[in-house]
Parts: structure tokens; sequence; C-alpha cells
């Protein structure tokens, strides 16, 4: 009883410190916002296009083309000089300027110059352009062949080819007799992609920032421990009738109902605004416990062994943040090298990512994460032994 | 030495010996690009060259080899490398599969045959599905060559369309078409510089841009210390100017900034091997970097009323600011309304600077970042010093 009022109490300090409405509440969802804008929809290439003065139908027809592709994005600039160095700088992957007088130059039977600009090693993009021009001087060259062969105007000519392409299918019904057969690209999937496509924009980015953050916030919160010691205020629990044990057992849950608090808060505010899918409940329930004993018994680890708080505070952000990453909250296990994949699994937060993944992707239920809760128990155990001694001691050293 | 410098000196030693400003300063930005640098190993930001596999099932069909033949042209350009060239579509679809190639391109039996008897053709493109964009690309070059077919084909048909022609007319017309149309619209390629940091530099100058915010705020907040304990008003009955007292903690910052950084910068280009660029442009950024950090962390100090209010209100601002500049992502802040928002964040504006000087171009790049980055440096101090003054700390 007297350790669930100690637990209170840092559940009360937690939320009476009112950065904390910032770092527990509001920067979490932050994250997972930016995240899920970035990288939700998975990677789309972004080509910037340029349509010069005069550029005419065709351009516009040429950028259209392109826009209606879905594995690309488009973005139009005003001019060359701005979209180069959006390519330079990397916003964007490559881009395409339609020149000037196109449209005319193209009636005139000229040869055009459609220019593609990219970096280096980022040339692959040019047969996205190629492909789109391709289709688009299918039509023009047959136009001129036929304009040329049967004495009709440029104009009169392309509107016979077009039908006759399958790229626009409104008016293709209507001039079924110049249909040709072509050449059809079928795309076959080898297996199932490791990120299906079901997942929602905001659910890989929510289990790794539920994950970091309550580690983080435990670790951050470690300074509460150490007030506690520094102030005389666990001596003078002492001091009443109440053993060493009650105390630490308190100050234990203290921190167990902290990260449970940034845990739940994080789950249920995605589940509510995002919608995200957190998979069986139960395994949910039974990582999130589990997770939150590792980040428990490593606040009170770094609660005894600093003594300076403002010490523990900027050790215990670059631990928080050093261990997520390594453990892949910052960037997927899955793009880490097989190496690294195994040096990941030395952090607790890797096994972590691992369960909610198979719960998650797998639709897999607690039955089948019985190992990684297992690791994550075994981590638990030791971190809580480990640091409720070091606190016991330091609590009657003190 | 004045006033100002003795109130320097005495916390940079206080500094010194408390080894909090060591620890969050230069440790935890080093030790974070550190285990960056080791999860992202050779990873490299944006450029790739896509693996595939190609069989032609219709070797010796004309059209068939002609397509190979522009596969091989694009592969020769560098865009693309063929790895594999497997003799059954079961075994390009198993290395699709496994994900040792991209996509295998593969050409079916009797597809010559097929494009010159005017039945649809069909060319076979198995991607791997973890590789999406490498496929969408293996697609767009049969895509290509589709459209090239096509375009043969229908110009022959436009011409019969057009014209009303009878068969003997066609043929002849047909003939002609295969012997060659008229080029339109060709794509000319120009490869463009790169303004954009390697990932080593990267997170060496996103992690020590973030945690500079936290080193400077140990100089200003000593200001606000030094309120609560009350030895402020020791030192302003002090025949000193209360100035030099502000001028004193805005030193300290400023040495505190300049010396993390620059520690930072030797050991990240020692250990990690990161690259800043042109010493005097990184030099340029980095002052004005721990001006503009400085300034903002001061604004906090002189609004605060405690030192934990100060400091929690700086972590947001830094914390927060850090976010929306892009420092834990590669400057790919993509086209979205995120990447105009990251502009009020002072940390965009640094690594941008150091991204356009990457490129090569002289220092004169830099203008836009240090403009940027002066505009959070101006607004700051203005309002850190008109409040001071209103406090009385300054006269």
């Amino acid at each position: 009883m007297k350790a669930l009022t100690i637990a209170f109490v840092a559940l009360l300090r937690l939320i009476r410190d009112r950065s904390n409405i910032f770092f527990v509440f509001i920067l979490p969802i932050g994250i997972i916002i930016i995240i899920g804008s970035q990288f939700g929809g998975g990677f789309t290439p972004t080509i910037g296009v340029v349509l010069e003065q005069g550029a005419g139908d065709l351009g516009e027809d040429l950028a259209i083309s392109l826009e209606e592709r879905d594995d690309v994005s488009v973005l139009r600039y005003a001019d060359a000089d701005a979209v180069v160095l959006a390519v330079e700088r990397g916003t964007i992957q490559a881009a395409m300027v339609v020149p000037e007088g196109y449209a005319e130059a193209i009636r005139a039977g000229e040869v055009v110059d459609v220019g593609f600009y990219a970096r280096p090693d980022a040339a692959v993009y040019q047969t996205v352009v190629r492909a789109v021009v391709a289709d688009q001087a299918t039509l023009v060259r047959a136009a001129l062949f036929a304009a040329d062969e049967v004495d009709v105007s440029f104009d009169d000519a392309l509107a016979v080819a077009e039908p006759a392409t399958t790229l626009k299918e409104a008016s293709r019904a209507a001039a079924a007799e110049t249909e040709v057969a072509g050449v059809v690209v079928v795309a076959e999937r080898a297996g199932d992609p490791t990120f299906p496509s079901g997942l929602g924009q905001f659910d890989l980015g929510a289990s790794s920032q539920l994950v970091l953050f309550m580690f983080l916030t435990g670790l951050t919160g470690s300074v509460a421990i150490i007030e506690t010691r520094r102030l005389g205020v666990a001596s003078r629990m002492l001091s009443t009738p109440t053993t060493a044990g009650t105390v630490v057992a308190g100050e234990g849950l203290g921190r167990f109902a902290v990260v449970m608090l940034q845990g739940l808060y994080i789950l249920f505010a995605t589940l509510l605004l995002f919608r995200v899918n957190w998979g069986d409940p139960l395994g949910a329930a039974a990582i999130m416990i589990l997770f939150g004993g590792v980040s428990a018994g490593s606040a009170m680890l770094v609660g005894t062994l600093f003594s300076n708080d403002q010490q523990a505070g900027g050790i215990g952000v670059m631990a928080g943040l050093g261990i997520a990453a390594l453990g892949g909250c910052m960037i997927p296990l899955e793009l880490f090298s097989p190496t690294m994949q195994t040096v990941a699994h030395v952090t607790p937060h890797a096994w972590a990512l691992d369960a909610f993944a198979v719960l998650v992707r797998e639709g897999g239920t607690i039955t089948d994460i019985v190992v990684e809760l297992g690791v994550l128990a075994a981590y638990a155990v030791v971190l809580l032994t480990v640091s409720g001694l070091r606190l016991r001691r330091t609590m009657s050293t003190s | 030495m004045g006033a100002a410098g003795l109130i320097a000196r005495k916390d940079l030693l206080l500094r010194v010996r408390d080894r909090s400003a060591f620890v969050l300063g230069v440790l935890a930005p080093l030790v974070l690009a550190f285990i960056f640098n080791l999860i992202l190993g050779d990873l490299d930001t944006g450029g790739f060259t896509p693996e595939y596999a190609v069989t032609n099932l219709d070797s010796g069909g004309e059209i068939a080899e002609g397509f190979v033949g522009v596969i091989d042209q694009i592969e020769s350009d560098g865009v693309i490398v063929i790895t594999e060239r497997p003799a059954t579509e079961e075994a390009a679809r198993s290395l699709a599969r496994q994900g040792d190639v991209a996509a295998a391109i593969v050409i079916p039996d009797g597809f010559s045959a097929a494009v010159q008897g005017g039945e649809e053709a069909t060319i076979l493109v198995i991607v791997d599905p973890d590789a999406p964009t490498s496929a969408q690309i293996a697609r767009s070059i049969a895509d290509g060559f589709a459209a090239e077919v096509k375009a043969a084909q229908v110009a022959i048909a436009a011409a019969a369309g057009a014209g009303r022609l009878g068969d003997a007319e066609i043929a002849a017309i047909a003939q002609r078409a295969a012997a060659g149309l008229p080029g339109a619209i060709a794509v000319g390629t120009v490869e463009t510089g790169k303004r954009e940091l390697d990932l080593a530099t990267f997170f060496a100058a996103s992690m020590s841009v973030f945690f500079l915010f936290f080193t400077v705020s140990f100089g200003v907040n000593g200001l606000i210390e030094e309120t609560q304990l009350g030895t402020i008003r020791r030192l302003l009955a002090a025949p000193i100017r209360a100035s030099s007292i502000v001028i004193g903690k805005a030193i300290v910052s400023f040495v505190l900034g300049l010396v993390a950084m620059t520690l930072l910068i030797v050991a990240s280009s020692l250990l990690l091997g990161a690259e800043w660029g042109n010493p005097v442009g990184v030099a340029l950024l980095v002052i004005m970097g721990v001006v503009a950090a400085t300034g903002m962390m001061m604004v906090v100090a002189a609004f605060a009323r405690t030192p934990e209010q100060a400091g929690n209100l700086q972590a947001i601002l830094a914390v927060g600011l850090g976010m929306l500049g892009g420092i834990f992502f590669p400057s790919s802040l993509g086209t979205g309304v995120l990447s105009y928002l990251a502009y009020i964040s002072p940390h965009r504006w640094f690594l941008l600077g150091l991204g356009d000087l990457s490129g090569g171009d002289g220092i004169s790049v830099i203008v836009p970042s240090m403009l940027g980055l002066a505009a959070f440096a101006g607004v700051s101090w203005l309002l850190a010093m008109w409040r001071f003054q209103r406090k009385g700390v300054m006269a």
C-alpha cells in the first residue's frame, strides 16, 4: 500500500512538470506524424517538371502523362534553375524540362530534346521520363509519318493516331478500326513484400516510437530518483516505519507507472487519431508490460549510477536515443545489414519491435511471440533486480 | 580583462569542472552520429543502380533481339546492371523472389512472330516486391520498348485511317514505316551536381547542431541561476556596468558552443570520416549558428522565472525545432507541407548551408543559409536585450 503511494507520487510529479506535456504527450505524436507523412506511403520518387514558354499543348500532355503514372509523384516548378537546385539538394530525385517552343517545333517536324536532369547516382529515373516521352513520340511520329504519306495536316493525323494507342481510353472505342495489337507488358510479383501495402501509413512509426518513448521517458525520469536521494526524501521515508524494501518497490513501481502512462498514451492516441493497427490486444499488452519492466529497470539503474541530475539527464537522453537507434526505432531493422541486425538484438528494443511486427504485419497472436516475450522478460528481471539492489544500497548508505 | 571577461572566465571554469556540458555538447552527438553511421553503413541517400536479370526465350527472333539490344544499351549507359541471364522463366522468377535481382525481364518464345503477325505480344516483368522503385523502372524499360513497337504499328494504322486507302497502298506504307519513322522527341540527359551531405557527414552535422542548442544554454542560464541565488544583486552592486553581466554570460555560451563544434568537427572527421567541406564556409556557418543558438536560448533565459522553467522551455525549443529541421532524416525532407515548415528551424538553415557548400561551388552558396541564420540571431538577440533592459539587468 505504501509502495503504491510512493508510485502515485512519481506519477504526480511527471504530470505536474509542465514541460512533460510537450515531451510525453505532444512530441511522440508529432514524430509519428512526421514519419508517417514522410515514409508512410513508402518511397515514391519525385520528378520536377518545368514547362518552358511555348511548350504548348504537347508539353502539357507530356506533363500530364507523367503525373498519371503511379510510380512517381510530380511537382511543377516555374523555371529550370529552381528545378535543378532542388535536384542538387536532393529534395526531388530528377527533373524533366520541356524546352521553349516545344509544340511548334514538333509540328514543324523537327527533332526536339526534352531535358532530363538528375545527379549521376539517380540517372536511372530517366527510364521513367523516357517511357512517357516514348508514348508521346509514338503518336507524334505516327502522325508525322501519316501526314507525309497521305497529305493530311499533322493535327488531323494526330487525331486519328491518338485513339489507336491505349493512352486515351475514352476515345478508343470511337475509332476501334485504328486500334493496333501492340506489346503488352505484364508485371508479376514474386512473393509478398516485407512491408505489406495493407500496412497503415502510421503503423510502422507508431510501434517504433512507442518503444523509443517508453524507454526515453523512463531514462529522463530517472532524474527524479536522484532528486529523491539528494533532497533526503528517501532518508525521511526510511525514518518512518517503512522498510527499505517497500521504498525500493515504491520507486520501482513509480518508474513503471510513468513508462506505462507514456506507453498507453501513445497506444490509445495513435489508435484513436490514426486508427493504427496494434494487432492482438493480449499480445500487445504483454509486450508493453514486459517492455515497461525493462524501461523501469533501466531508469532505476541510471538513477542509482549518477548523483548529478544534470549529468544523468544528459546521459539519459543520449542513451535513450542511442539505444533506440541501434534497436531499430529510428531506421527500420529491415534496412540494417545482417551483421547490424544481429548487433541490434542486443537491445530490448529490437525484440519488442520484432514482436510488434509479428502481431501487426503477420496478424500473429501472443503464442507467436513467446520467444520475444521471453527475452524481454529476462531483460526486465535482470534490470529490475540489479537496479533494485543498487537502489537499496545507495539509500542505506546516504 | 574586463568585468565581462572575468564573469565569463569564472563560469567557463565551472562548466569545465562539471562535466555535463561535455557530456551533452560533445559526447552525446558523437556517440549518436557513430551509431547512425554503424546502422546505415554504406547505404547512401537517393542514388542507386538497380540490378536486373534478362531472359530471352525467343532467341533469334528479330524483334526480341532488338529489345535485348535496347536493354544492353541502357546498361552500357551505366543506368542499370544486368547481373544474371537465366535460361528459363522459372530461374528468372526465383532470382526475383530471393531478391537477388530487383526484377527479371522475360521475353517469351514466339515474341517476334507475334509482333510481326499483328498479334498481341507480351513482355513479362517479374519483380521483387521489396524493391518497388527498381521494379517500376524495369517496367518503364519494357514500356519504352513497347511504345517503340507500337509507334510503327500506329503509324501504319494512322496513315491508313487518315487516307482511307486500299490494301495494296497500306502494304506499301507498312513497308516504309518498317524502314524507319521520322524521329521526333529525344531525351537529353544532363548530370547535375550534388548539394547534399553524405550520410556520415549529415549525421555528424545534424547531431552537432542539435546538441549545440543544449550546450549554449549552459552559458546564458547562468543569468537565471545568479538571479535565483541572489548573487546577481551583488554583481549589480559592484562597480561594473550591468551589461557586462549579460555579455559575460553570452561569451560563455559562445565559447562553449564554438569549442564543442570545433571538437565535433575534428573528431567526426577523424573518427567517422565526415567531410564538412570548405573550412572557411564551415567556420562562417558554425559561428553564425552559435550566435543564433545563443540568441534563441537567451530569449528563453530572459523570459523564464526559474532555471527549471528555462531548461524545460529550451529543451522543448531545441527538440521541436530540431525535429522540424530534419535532424534525424537526411535532407530528403521531401516536398510536402513539412518541407516548407522546416524553414522556421535554424537547424534546417545550418544543414542546408553545409549541403550547398558540399557542392564545391565556392562559399558564396552559403549566403541564403547565412541570412536565414542571421535572421534568427538578430530577432532573438534584440528580443533578449529588450527583455533584459526591462528587467533592469542591462543599463
